[in-house]
């Protein structure tokens, strides 16, 4: 029986260390591979030795995707190749290849700097693991071998964060990563089509969570930055390297400019210049606003933010400083807190989280007397001022991209269990279909149901069916469908007692659904530099060679579906859908559902009972 | 356990046992039993627990709790775990009966909280860590725990099912490592009661049928084997042999994964060894025999392949194709260190059948039969055939191989590292299996310079390398960059290497690519760069001054980048290289080596990066050892300066010094905030002090010598350097443009001063070694107590 199954090895009823083994038709999978920042041994690393117990690294799996740069996401990753032994192909899109090595550097100087912490990679390691990576476009296709093919989707959360789409024959699968719903200052929002996946693998960080606005958080932090400064204040933002500070750098900087304030900012490591660059580099994958105007001024150029030398720390007056590392467990960010903490005009904005064991972690739980070197006890007299702004799904996002991608289950991860219990039991009302969300080490099974396509004129099948020796054909539950290649072939589906045949879209019709596209790609919000197979695909769209359009046979694989295409960035909803298009020539909703295997008893599951009850409603709309 | 934790962790405890209490970082507790784990270790855990009775409470309270958190509850199992691993305090725990509600059946195991995985494997690390004594293992008889034991192997959690298949192990080798003494037989009767328990299970499990429980078993008996060689493992085998001989009858084979590891675990006799290294030849004896033409190059084993099997699997699909020689070439690399174990390592035909995979791989291959086709169909471009064959080949460098082979073995290497085909992971291995042979290739020569065939190879070599320098994919620009480097470190000094270079246009594209658009090339040219003009292969001399040359020199090159590149790997790459050069005694950089340094710390003390910091500290070091040392001399012939002459050429020294404002760049890294640098600038401040106080430099006099001997830390040096800096800036500007900020004399102070060996020994700690510690970790655990959850999730 065919059955995909998913084991978490970091994010099981969790957050941090992302690490999800699945296999799916004999494929096998790593999504992610992520480091715990909390802890100074190798229990920040996913458990491996469950893998290596399969034998060999690398002829057990036969591909890693990594689905953003942040730690907790990849972060393992040069352990894991360099260390651990694994070979293999790894995935990721350009700019988490871009901006991958740095983060890890990064983490790595402030790990040696700490010292006493062993089984760290090197420099060398992370070049080395960086060489293996391949780097993927949005919605290419990617053969990782005959069977196996990925598909990256738009996450937002992070510049460069994807959805990857991981296929074999009729059976897929998809796995979030992180990713959110509502566009931010830089980047648009996520965006998956409606490809029906047999599984939808979601994080659910904000389970139960519907979040304010962002632009509340944004005005807020504003506010008390623009507060203390106005009172003669320091502002310390630690931060790290590269994300989030990009997001507050073009906050402040456009609030200096709007409020024409003299203040100086600062930040910490001459990451602007870098930050700057691939911004830059990587401007298709930031939202329409800053696309825009890109051409005018680059929103990552910074008037207002300067580089910082350690000496401006002591000088009077106001000012901000952007400080890495963003925990203040080393370096600079601590060295400017203890001379700044003394002060109550100053104050300290903690944009993330901070682990225990770390100054941040401190602050954070209300501490306002930390020991120092040699005994000597600091006072913190500085505001201490919490703003999150992590860019997850709520919720209501999360619900919004079941809805968008149509998966047959769902299985939570990276979120809190108690929380996940509950969206679990919500996704299960709302669309009827189960939802997991197994514990590290736990495997979820689930049985498939492939569409095998079968040819057979369509006289011969009308025969059949009409002598009832077709499953379905007389009186049968099972739903069926049918595909072949010419004219004289059909699709069919049965509900219940009765069926119907459908051509399939004719080349004819094919060419005029390309031309409707064509008329919409003035209201399409589609970037001309989509990255992406956009450039390969434009050949078959005729003499105009903008917007998108279906490569040369997708169409009918269920796989890129070019009446559904890829939206802007800015888009909070996938783009308007073309109407007018034939409906019978599109496969219908239960397309997906149907199957030519019956499952027997035994193995049906209550999947099956909440995919029957899914099939009488999208029968009746069909 | 110091007095303020002990202060502390009844208030812990006191929010652990409360339920509406939230312990907000999960990490919390993993370091809570760590610290627990390390205290028992070092002071008596019986006293820990009669000291601080709020742990044994704890322990149990939380059982006794209808609405306990899983993760508290795991936590005291574990805990319970770690003091009952000691014979007293087992004792004591057992008196109040705690471990009995902890790990028997009334405990958590018929609670809800059970179906809680983390509680499960809580239970099952708690008893791991009590498995240290007899008494324990009694206990765990007695309550049922084995039993429990059992049945968690099938567990749905990975790791609570590995866990108890590890324990079982545990259990089994305890019980009989402490039975050694008495002599075994198969009967049941001889056997402890707790073994006879396991053994009996792992029996019952082989002869169940399922397989699930048979892989459980065959699973515990494969860890046993592998772990343990006692004597009664022997015995042992003799009791499961007729079992685990029933299920290798049964049709269809059961368990034949574990089964086959279950062998391997147990193959120590020779010919057991010889057999499977055989099954490891036969796939590349298939290839081989397929590739093979009509008068055929001798086979890897002695009898005619007819295993069908291993041809069936080879050409029934493509990844099973790949998969089975994957792991047959990954395994024979494994071997090949071992080879002279091997009495019959086939070296010969193990490096024609890689040769074959190649060929096929690259389609170069003429196959002489059917299946030979067929391979090459299926392998034609399978990139991951070629990286494991291209690994592989690399390794087989290290043997004697005929001529004719090597020759083979050369025109391979060229052919992938010439394909347009080829990916960039496997031109890296590709290029690393080059460099393997091109070293075994010199080691054979007995001459000075290159073998006439590596020579010949070298010139086919360069016009690829000057290709893959130009790739417009930035891996391999750097693989290729990174072989360049490498061959020029082994080969520089060898004419023939030499020549075949320079005829190429290799330095120039090599210089090119310092302004590579990718950090990570820029790097590796810059290394690249440092090597060859090291070895006098620079089409450009470094010239250290700044000449209106029509082509900017090396050296400028290189400062700039340092200087200028936003990217760390470029500039640490550049100091490397400086420093190499100083150390090594460049011809160029010689001719004046202070202008050099100045040039170079200048720059360097801006970086941004501390490891560019510490590096040019390692620079600073260098030199100083270089000018201080040619004071000494460790001849013991050569006539000895008087000290007037050592003091004055000492003084002289420091002199220069501090006018290429050396002290400027120490003193400040002494300050960093980046402990690295600050630790690398003490060590050498210490080496100048053991120096000067060599030499009786330091015994100063006047107002230096009020100050009392090494009590200031840095705040007190950061002030010092601003008082001189202002000091100098009131200077005449003829004297402020001169430099020198500081006179030997400030230095000396400092190093008088400044309690260099304490700040030593606080700069070897870890910078978050305060926050680290348990006092902190117990303070943290009941400041969040009440912290909104909000934080907690936003991870990013």
């Amino acid at each position: 029986m065919p059955e995909i199954k998913v084991t978490p090895l970091g994010a099981g009823q969790d957050v941090g260390r992302s690490c999800i083994l699945v296999s799916i038709a004999g494929k096998n999978v790593m999504l992610d591979c992520g480091m715990h920042m909390g802890y100074n041994d190798d229990r920040r690393f996913p458990d491996f030795s469950y893998i290596t117990q399969n034998g060999r690294l690398t002829d057990f799996l036969d591909c890693v995707i990594i689905s953003h740069f942040h730690l907790d996401h990849c972060g393992a990753l040069p352990y894991f190749s360099e260390m651990v032994g694994y070979d293999g192909p790894i995935y990721m899109t350009h700019p988490t290849k871009a901006i991958c090595p740095i983060l890890l550097e990064d983490y790595r100087k402030i790990t040696v700097d700490k010292k006493g912490e062993t089984n760290f990679f090197t420099s060398q390691m992370i070049k080395d693991c960086m060489k293996k990576v391949v780097a993927v476009h949005l919605h290419q296709t990617v053969q990782v071998d005959d069977e196996l093919e990925i598909k990256a989707y738009y996450a937002g959360h992070v510049l460069g964060a994807a959805m990857f789409q991981i296929k074999v024959g009729s059976e897929s699968a998809v796995y979030t990563g992180d990713y959110n719903m509502t566009p931010d200052r830089h980047l648009g929002a996520a965006w998956i089509d409606k490809c029906r996946p047999n599984l939808l693998i979601t994080e659910s960080t904000y389970a139960t969570t519907i979040r304010d606005s962002k632009r509340c958080r944004e005005r807020d932090f504003l506010k008390k930055v623009h507060e203390t400064v106005e009172r003669g204040g320091k502002v310390l933002i630690p931060v790290f390297a590269l994300g989030r500070a990009q997001e507050l750098c073009i906050l402040l900087e456009t609030f200096w400019e709007r409020m024409n304030l003299k203040a100086p900012i600062y930040f910490s490591t001459g990451l602007t210049e870098k930050a700057n660059h691939y911004y830059k580099l990587f401007i298709t994958w930031t939202n329409q606003k800053i696309r825009k105007t890109f051409v005018q001024r680059n929103m990552f150029e910074f008037k207002h933010i300067k580089a910082f030398d350690r000496a401006f720390a002591d000088n009077p007056g106001p000012m901000v400083v952007f400080a890495t590392p963003g925990m203040l467990h080393a370096g600079q960010s601590l060295q400017i807190f203890r001379k700044w903490a003394g002060n109550e005009k100053n104050m300290v904005i903690m944009p993330g989280y901070c682990v225990q064991g770390t100054v941040g972690h401190k602050i954070l739980s209300g501490q306002r007397k930390l020991e120092m070197e040699g005994r000597q006890i600091l006072e913190v007299k500085m505001q201490v001022e919490y703003m999150s702004f992590s860019a997850h799904a709520d919720a209501k996002g999360i619900m919004q991209l079941v809805r968008q991608a149509e998966p047959d289950n769902v299985l939570l991860v990276h979120g809190e269990a108690k929380k996940m219990e509950f969206l679990k039991q919500k996704i299960e009302q709302e669309f009827h279909v189960n939802c997991y969300m197994p514990a590290n080490g736990e495997t979820v099974t689930l049985l498939t149901h492939p569409n095998i396509p079968v040819g057979i004129s369509l006289g011969l099948l009308k025969r059949e069916m009409a002598l009832g020796t077709v499953p379905g054909g007389a009186g049968g539950q099972e739903l069926g469908c049918l595909n072949g290649g010419e004219g004289k072939h059909g699709f069919w589906w049965v509900r219940v007692s009765s069926f119907s045949p459908h051509r399939p879209p004719s080349r004819c019709q094919e060419a005029q659904a390309d031309a409707r596209h064509a008329d919409h790609e003035g209201q399409c919000e589609w970037p001309l530099s989509w990255p992406g197979p956009l450039a390969g695909w434009q050949g078959t769209r005729g003499a105009s060679g903008v917007g998108w359009g279906a490569p040369p046979g997708h169409l009918g694989r269920g796989w890129a579906r070019p009446w559904e295409a890829p939206p802007s960035p800015d888009s909070s909803s996938p783009p308007p859908r073309i109407s007018g298009w034939c409906p019978q020539s599109r496969p219908s909703r239960s397309w997906a559902w149907r199957s030519t295997s019956s499952a027997s008893p035994a193995a049906c599951t209550s999947t099956t009972r909440a995919r029957s009850r899914r099939r009488s409603c999208a029968c009746t709309a069909t | 356990m110091d007095i303020e934790c002990s202060r502390l962790l009844p208030s812990v405890c006191a929010v652990l046992v409360d339920p509406k209490q939230f312990v907000a970082d999960d990490t919390c507790l993993e370091k809570l039993l760590d610290w627990f784990k390390t205290v028992t270790e070092a002071e008596s855990s019986l006293l820990v627990l009669q000291e601080n009775p709020c742990l044994t409470e704890l322990l149990f309270h939380v059982v006794k709790l209808q609405d306990v958190n899983s993760n508290i509850l795991s936590f005291t199992l574990r805990l319970a775990g770690i003091f009952a691993a000691h014979e007293n305090s087992f004792q004591y725990l057992q008196q109040g009966e705690v471990l009995l509600s902890l790990f028997s059946e009334a405990g958590p195991l018929s609670r809800p909280a059970w179906e809680d995985p983390s509680v499960r494997s809580g239970w099952i690390q708690g008893v791991g860590s009590m498995v240290q004594h007899e008494r324990a293992v009694q206990f765990l008889c007695d309550c049922g725990a084995i039993d429990v034991i059992f049945s968690l192997q099938g567990d749905p959690s990975l790791f609570v099912a590995s866990t108890a298949s590890q324990l079982l192990v545990h259990i089994l080798g305890f019980t009989m490592h402490s039975r050694r003494a008495v002599p075994l037989t198969t009967q049941d009767c001889d056997w402890p009661v707790c073994a006879r328990m396991i053994v009996g299970h792992i029996e019952e499990s082989l002869r169940s049928g399922t397989v699930p429980q048979i892989t459980q078993a065959l699973n515990v008996l494969t860890t046993l084997f592998g772990r343990c060689h006692e004597s009664w493992t022997e015995v042992l085998w003799m009791r499961m042999n007729p079992f685990v001989g029933s299920l290798l009858e049964k049709e269809p084979l059961l368990a034949a994964h574990s089964l086959v590891d279950l062998f391997l675990s147990m193959a120590r006799p020779q010919t057991l060894r010889t057999k499977a290294f055989n099954i490891l030849l036969q796939p590349l004896a298939c290839v081989l025999q397929a590739a093979s033409q009509p008068t055929g190059s001798p086979g890897l084993l002695d009898e005619s392949l007819n295993d069908s099997v291993i041809t069936d699997i080879l050409l029934s699909s493509k990844s099973s194709c790949a998969g089975l020689l994957c792991q047959t070439l990954a395994h024979l690399e494994e071997l090949q260190p071992m080879s002279h174990l091997l009495i019959d390592w086939p070296h010969v035909p193990l490096l024609s059948a890689v040769m074959t995979i190649l060929r096929f791989c690259s389609g170069l291959a003429t196959p002489a039969s059917s299946v030979g086709d067929r391979l090459c169909g299926i392998l034609i471009g399978c990139f991951r055939v070629q990286r494991s064959a291209l690994d592989f080949l690399g390794t087989l460098s290290q043997g004697p191989s005929p001529s004719e082979l090597i020759r083979g073995v050369v025109e391979i290497l060229l052919v992938y590292l010439k394909s347009p085909d080829s990916s960039p992971t496997v031109l890296k291995k590709a290029f690393q299996a080059t460099l393997k042979w091109l070293l075994s290739l010199s080691k054979t020569s007995t001459s000075s310079d290159l073998c006439p065939q590596t020579q010949h190879f070298l010139r086919d070599l360069f016009p690829i390398l000057q290709k893959r320098l130009c790739s417009p994919c930035w891996e391999v620009r750097d693989s290729a960059l990174e072989f360049l480097t490498q061959l020029t470190k082994h080969w520089g000094g060898r004419a023939g290497f030499r020549q075949a270079l320079l005829s190429s246009e290799v330095p120039e594209l090599a210089e090119d690519l310092l302004r590579d658009p990718e950090s990570y090339v820029r790097a590796s040219a810059v290394t690249a760069m440092g090597q060859l003009s090291s070895r006098g292969l620079c089409s450009n001399p470094i010239g250290t001054g700044s000449k209106n040359d029509e082509k900017k020199s090396l050296f400028l090159e290189l400062l700039e980048i340092l200087s200028t590149d936003s990217e760390g790997f470029p500039r640490r790459a550049v100091i490397q290289v400086f420093t190499e050069w100083l150390r090594e005694g460049h011809t160029d950089v010689s001719k004046d080596k202070e202008q050099f340094v100045t040039k170079v710390l200048q720059v360097v003390s801006c970086d941004l990066d501390w490891e560019v910091r510490v590096q040019g500290l390692e620079l600073a070091l260098v030199f100083l050892v270089q000018t201080l040392g040619q004071h000494e001399t460790e001849c013991p012939y050569a006539v000895e300066m008087s000290s007037v002459t050592q003091s004055t050429q000492l003084t002289e020294s420091l002199q220069m010094l501090c006018h290429m404002k050396l002290f400027d760049f120490i003193f400040s890294a002494l300050c960093d905030c980046d402990r690295p640098v600050a630790r690398k600038s003490c060590d050498i401040l210490l080496y100048l002090k053991a120096k000067l106080a060599h030499h009786g430099s330091l015994q100063g006099s006047g107002e230096a010598c009020t100050e009392s001997l090494g009590t200031q830390n840095t705040a007190w040096l950061e002030t010092t350097l601003r008082k001189w800096k202002a000091r100098d800036q009131g200077q005449p500007s003829e004297v402020a443009d001169r430099g020198d900020c500081q006179e030997p004399d400030d230095v000396l102070e400092v190093l008088r001063s400044v309690d260099l060996e304490g700040l030593r020994g606080t700069l070897a700690k870890s910078s978050d070694h305060i926050e680290k510690s348990p006092q902190s970790l117990l303070q943290d655990m009941l400041a969040t107590v009440g912290i909104l959850e909000e934080n907690e999730a936003d991870c990013y």
